[in-house]
């Protein structure tokens, strides 16, 4: 009986987990050019694929400039509820000051979202050359 | 239980998958040349010299398309700040440099009096509104294009962190006099010099570290010596000329002592001298033909060419072990290395269908590139001090030339004139 009932309980959760989920999902009629398909709540989710492309784009470094392609920077950043940047942090950096400086130039371009979340999000980005090893 | 297990590790996978969603990768730059404006130089004061600014122009352009960072906006775009005399950060308008994109701004001016020339140049950061070098540079007109040469230096020093090569020369073998003599010219292949008057063969020639002298072998006296040249002075020695030959001569980086090969013992083997040719020790000891030795940039360690194992291979030496090592395993014929100033990589060139290509290969053996193809030979690789250039020689166009790449192979570029028949090249210092 206690059996059944935590089976019961797992599957609920998984419920709830799928119901969250959105990567196989439809677009969502408010999603941002660019974004992932998705309808579910999570604005980090929704602004995923538009913030992926923006920062990709605004990104400006030359392998030249690069001691090494081994390098990667970990950054966080928060979104308030009009979708205005407040906040950007290192989680990580790559060690390479001119990596690191082209990265925050890139998150200081992305200072407004194309439309508001409605909540406040924060989303880690990584930035690495892993694109440039593999030529 | 086991339903139980696996509906956990289900639950904590998607758990990890949706904690994980709101990472963003992002594994490459969208952009991997820098949107560079470089304005033409404007007279600070006196009368317009357009001659001089053509040169400093065309001179820092072609600089800096080598360095390979820059995608350069097309002037025709520029805005009207570009014809604008102000040079300081309260006078640039930099809207409108970033309403064209630009991540780079060069300016400058210059001024123009009985032949002396001040040419006053800023880098900057058009998105910072800052400023990232400026530099004042004095001389003769004719020096024009040594200061725009010095300023691209600078710009790579800027945006790189490492000084540009620039405004070094390159020793060539030329035999334009109808003798292979000694050359001297810019790193554009301009302001051609010639340093030996031998009327005999001269090889190898080869750059001290600190100062401004150069050794090679020239058949001055018959046979292959030694020499070893003050480049300003012209005050030139004999450095080696023991019995056989004493050829393919590298100073230590430290530029204490040289590592040459030497036959006076009966085979060719690397020996150690001073830079007066005193006798330190002999480097190698075999029965093959050891030649053509390149410094690691600690000094520690040499690379060189045996034919010990059968074929001309690379092989690796520890100076304080004596211990041997096999570098290349490729190819038949394999020769001229030239370990980068960086550490990192040996050039070396190849014998691939009866003519030359360039390689490089980790000091480890590991990581064999191959930089170039096309016709004809490229011989004689030589890194540019900073390790982020190569020159060699070639035939592809056929007549003996000097070319320059990037040390991944790209950015080729011829160096001399028709006419030079320039090989066997060698890269200074910063002068």
């Amino acid at each position: 009986m206690q059996r059944k009932q935590e089976i019961a309980e797992v599957k609920q959760k998984l419920k709830e987990l799928l119901k969250a989920d959105t990567r196989k999902a439809t677009s969502a009629p408010t999603a941002p050019a660019g974004a992932e398909p998705g309808k579910d709540k999570d604005p980090g989710s929704t602004y995923e694929a538009y913030i992926r492309q923006f920062l990709k784009e605004a990104w400006t470094l030359s392998k030249y400039q690069v001691g090494s392609l081994n390098l990667a920077a970990e950054v966080s950043l928060t979104f308030d509820a009009h979708g205005t940047l407040t906040d950007y942090r290192f989680l990580r950096r790559s060690g390479e000051t001119r990596f690191d400086e082209s990265v925050q130039r890139a998150v200081l371009d992305l200072r407004q979202l194309p439309t508001a979340p409605g909540q406040t999000f924060s989303l880690r980005v990584t930035f690495n050359l892993k694109e440039l090893l593999e030529r | 239980m086991i339903l139980r297990h696996f509906l956990i590790f289900f639950v904590l996978t998607l758990c990890i998958a949706a904690e994980a969603r709101s990472q963003v990768e992002i594994s490459a730059p969208g952009r991997q040349l820098l949107p560079l404006a470089v304005t033409r130089i404007l007279p600070l004061a006196g009368t317009a010299r357009p001659e001089l600014v053509n040169d400093f122009d065309a001179t820092l352009r072609a600089d800096l398309d080598l360095a390979g960072l820059f995608f350069p906006i097309p002037i025709a775009a520029y805005p009207d700040d570009a014809g604008q005399i102000g040079l300081t950060s309260t006078q640039i308008d930099f809207l409108s440099w970033q309403k064209l994109g630009a991540k780079a701004l060069i300016k400058g001016g210059y001024t123009e009096s009985g032949g002396e020339l001040v040419v006053e140049a800023r880098l900057y950061d058009p998105s910072g509104r800052r400023l990232l070098n400026g530099r004042r540079y004095r001389g003769k007109v004719a020096d024009i294009r040594r200061m725009a040469h010095a300023f691209a230096d600078q710009v790579l020093l800027s945006l790189t962190g490492t000084e540009g090569p620039f405004n070094s020369r390159i020793a060539c073998v030329s035999s334009r006099s109808g003798r292979k003599e000694l050359y001297l010219l810019d790193v554009d292949g301009q302001g051609l010099e010639r340093l030996t008057e031998h009327g005999a063969i001269i090889l190898n020639p080869d750059f001290s570290p600190q100062g401004k002298e150069i050794i090679f072998t020239s058949y001055r006296y018959g046979k292959p010596d030694l020499f070893r040249k003050e480049i300003y002075t012209g005050r030139e020695i004999a450095v080696s000329a023991r019995p056989g030959i004493n050829i393919s001569a590298r100073y230590r980086p430290d530029g204490g002592e040289i590592a040459l090969t030497l036959s006076h013992e009966g085979n060719s083997e690397i020996y150690l001298v001073g830079t007066d040719g005193s006798m330190r020790r002999r480097l190698t000891d075999n029965w093959g033909i050891d030649v053509d030795p390149t410094w690691s940039p600690g000094g520690d360690r040499l690379a060189f060419v045996s034919d010990r194992l059968g074929n001309p291979h690379l092989f690796t030496l520890d100076l304080a072990s004596g211990a041997v090592g096999q570098l290349t395993v490729a190819g038949k014929y394999n020769a001229t290395p030239a370990w980068s100033p960086l550490g990192d990589r040996i050039a070396f060139t190849r014998l691939e269908e009866k003519k030359f290509e360039i390689y490089t290969i980790r000091p480890d053996g590991s990581d064999e590139r191959r930089l170039t193809d096309g016709p004809g030979s490229k011989e004689h690789p030589r890194w540019s001090s900073d390790g982020r250039f190569l020159v060699f020689s070639s035939n592809q166009d056929g007549e003996s030339a000097l070319y320059l790449m990037r040390a991944d192979g790209s950015g080729l570029r011829r160096v001399t004139p028709p006419g030079l028949a320039a090989s066997q090249p060698a890269w200074s210092g910063r002068w």
